[in-house]
């Protein structure tokens, strides 16, 4: 589940700035959007990242 | 431009002997390695500072996608068929072939070049501090620290860094994996909210490739004279400096430590991703940032990673910065403070690497190196760049040439001077050449590894002469 919460988060990572420039989104939205997906990504990545699965 | 795993896969196994088969490693383990090292907290240097050097758009774009196949070439053509043939550790290599005592004076120079580096990085991460705390900064031109709380802030991110470098190398190195896709990803909304905010400022009109590349030369990377203080950048110096910004790690062969465990030694391409993600994308999203700056405040020439990330990506731009520097920084301390323990080798590797980090804290209080990066990098690859000419003479013309390769090995010498006379010859006449203006910084390392490559040869038929003479009569 973290895992596929991290893949939304890299995501949303990736459009947020896309809908900045297509003025969908402000400034202030998009630092908001940029650090809440940045908080998600770093309180759920550790969870499976990095770690052996075997 | 560090390299975490590298530290671990060098320092952790087969030091004296070939990488057996069972332990080698396939390309997805590179091209993932290389992608994370490479975005890190310099390139929000590097990226500003080639518009303070007043680079035009071709010369940016062109010269960057030129110089990091140049650099990716190396290392496959160069670093990686050595590596995947001998699969030493770059030190045991040149200890076959120098002998110990110049494989410590080798380290010397790398430590202190590494802790320059980290210095820099630090200096990165405190410009994001200085955000927060709202303490005067350092300009473009700086060369001491120029307020109190600058000072604090670099003894304070440096200290911090230091103790975990010595303490819990592990446990960052795990948080710089866990943040390189998040980086990289950060790195392109640098990019892509800068350009906008241009455009949007700029009340530019963009309907077609033509307006676009206008806008990319009148608005962004404009060409004409440098900023004050700053060398003018052309197509030939963007595209030696991204050939030659890691000369360190593939001409200069450090990366023979990674690479000696890749299965097959086309595994060098791998080092794209590192180049065209961080060399590439990176300094390009950097660049974004200081233009728009510039475009704010023509007089606002000062390179402060920390302001730029946060005027477009707020609080999470000023996360990356501390990030960025800190997961970088961090490995640069510990290799440093290798170097500096293979020099010491009693010292407890705690008691160097705090030590080292301490020293990069004081470093980093100097505005200088990172505002003097792009020259600072140049230098760093000219003075290892002989060693790597030396080793692939040794590896592939030595023998051919009816001498010995890994001589200091066969006679068992602890100082061999024959690299150790071509290392410190060859560094003297690129000195020379760029003192007097014969060749520029930026190009002088070119030259310089065919000297060392004929000094090398020369200088070996004359030191084994008399020794083959001996052993074959």
């Amino acid at each position: 589940m973290s895992k596929i919460i991290s893949y939304i988060a890299l995501l949303a990572l990736v459009v947020i700035p896309f809908l900045f420039a297509f003025d969908v989104i402000s400034i202030q939205s998009n630092k908001t959007f940029l650090l809440i997906s940045t908080v998600v990504w770093f309180a759920t990545a550790p969870f499976w990242m990095g770690r052996k699965t075997t | 431009m560090t390299e975490e795993n590298s530290t671990e896969a060098s320092s952790g196994e087969f030091e004296r002997e070939p990488v057996p088969k069972k332990s080698q490693l396939g390309f997805k383990n590179f091209f993932g390695m290389y992608a994370g090292e490479h975005c890190a907290g310099t390139e929000l240097m590097i990226g500003p500072l080639f518009i303070a050097a007043g680079v035009s758009a071709f010369d940016l774009l062109a010269g960057l996608f030129v110089g990091n196949l140049l650099a990716v070439l190396s290392w496959t053509f160069v670093t990686a068929p050595i590596a995947t043939k001998a699969r030493l550790t770059l030190y045991y290599q040149l200890e076959k072939i120098c002998g110990r005592n110049l494989v410590i004076v080798y380290n010397l120079a790398n430590g202190i070049a590494f802790c320059f580096l980290a210095g820099a990085m630090v200096t990165v991460s405190a410009t994001a501090v200085g955000v927060w705390f709202k303490f005067p900064m350092p300009g473009l031109s700086d060369v001491y620290p120029n307020s109190i709380g600058w000072v604090i802030a670099t003894l304070a991110v440096g200290a911090a860094i230091a103790v975990v470098a010595s303490y819990g190398y592990k446990t960052v190195s795990r948080i710089a994996n866990i943040a390189a896709p998040w980086m990289v990803l950060v790195f392109v909304a640098f990019g892509v909210v800068a350009f906008k905010m241009l455009v949007n400022e700029q009340e530019a009109n963009i309907n077609s490739v033509g307006t676009l590349w206008e806008f990319l030369n009148t608005s962004i990377w404009k060409g004409g004279a440098p900023l004050e203080g700053a060398t003018k950048f052309t197509f030939w110096h963007v595209t030696f400096f991204a050939w030659f910004c890691n000369m360190a790690m593939h001409i200069g062969m450090s990366d023979l430590s990674v690479f000696r465990f890749a299965k097959k030694s086309w595994y060098g391409i791998a080092t794209s991703s590192g180049m065209y993600i961080g060399h590439f994308m990176a300094w390009i999203a950097a660049s974004l940032l200081y233009a728009l700056q510039l475009s704010r405040d023509p007089s606002a020439t000062d390179v402060l990673p920390g302001p730029l990330a946060h005027s477009v990506a707020g609080v999470a731009g000023l996360i990356c910065v501390i990030v960025a520097g800190w997961t970088t920084a961090n490995p640069t301390i510990y290799r440093a403070g290798l170097a500096f323990q293979a020099i010491m080798p009693n010292a407890s590797r705690f008691k160097v690497t705090l030590g080292t980090g301490l020293i990069v804290a004081i470093i980093a209080m100097f505005p200088f190196i990172a505002m003097k990066l792009l020259g600072f990098v140049a230098i760093y690859g000219l003075i290892l760049m002989p060693m790597g000419a030396i080793i692939v003479v040794d590896f592939y013309l030595l023998e051919k040439l009816g001498l010995k390769s890994y001589f200091a090995e066969w006679k068992g010498l602890k100082f061999y001077w024959a690299p150790g006379v071509t290392w410190f010859l060859t560094l003297a006449i690129c000195v020379t050449l760029v003192k007097t203006g014969t060749i520029g910084l930026y190009f002088a390392s070119l030259p310089g590894w065919f000297i060392a490559a004929v000094l090398y040869v020369t200088l070996s038929k004359i030191a084994q002469s008399s020794s083959i003479k001996a052993a074959n009569s």
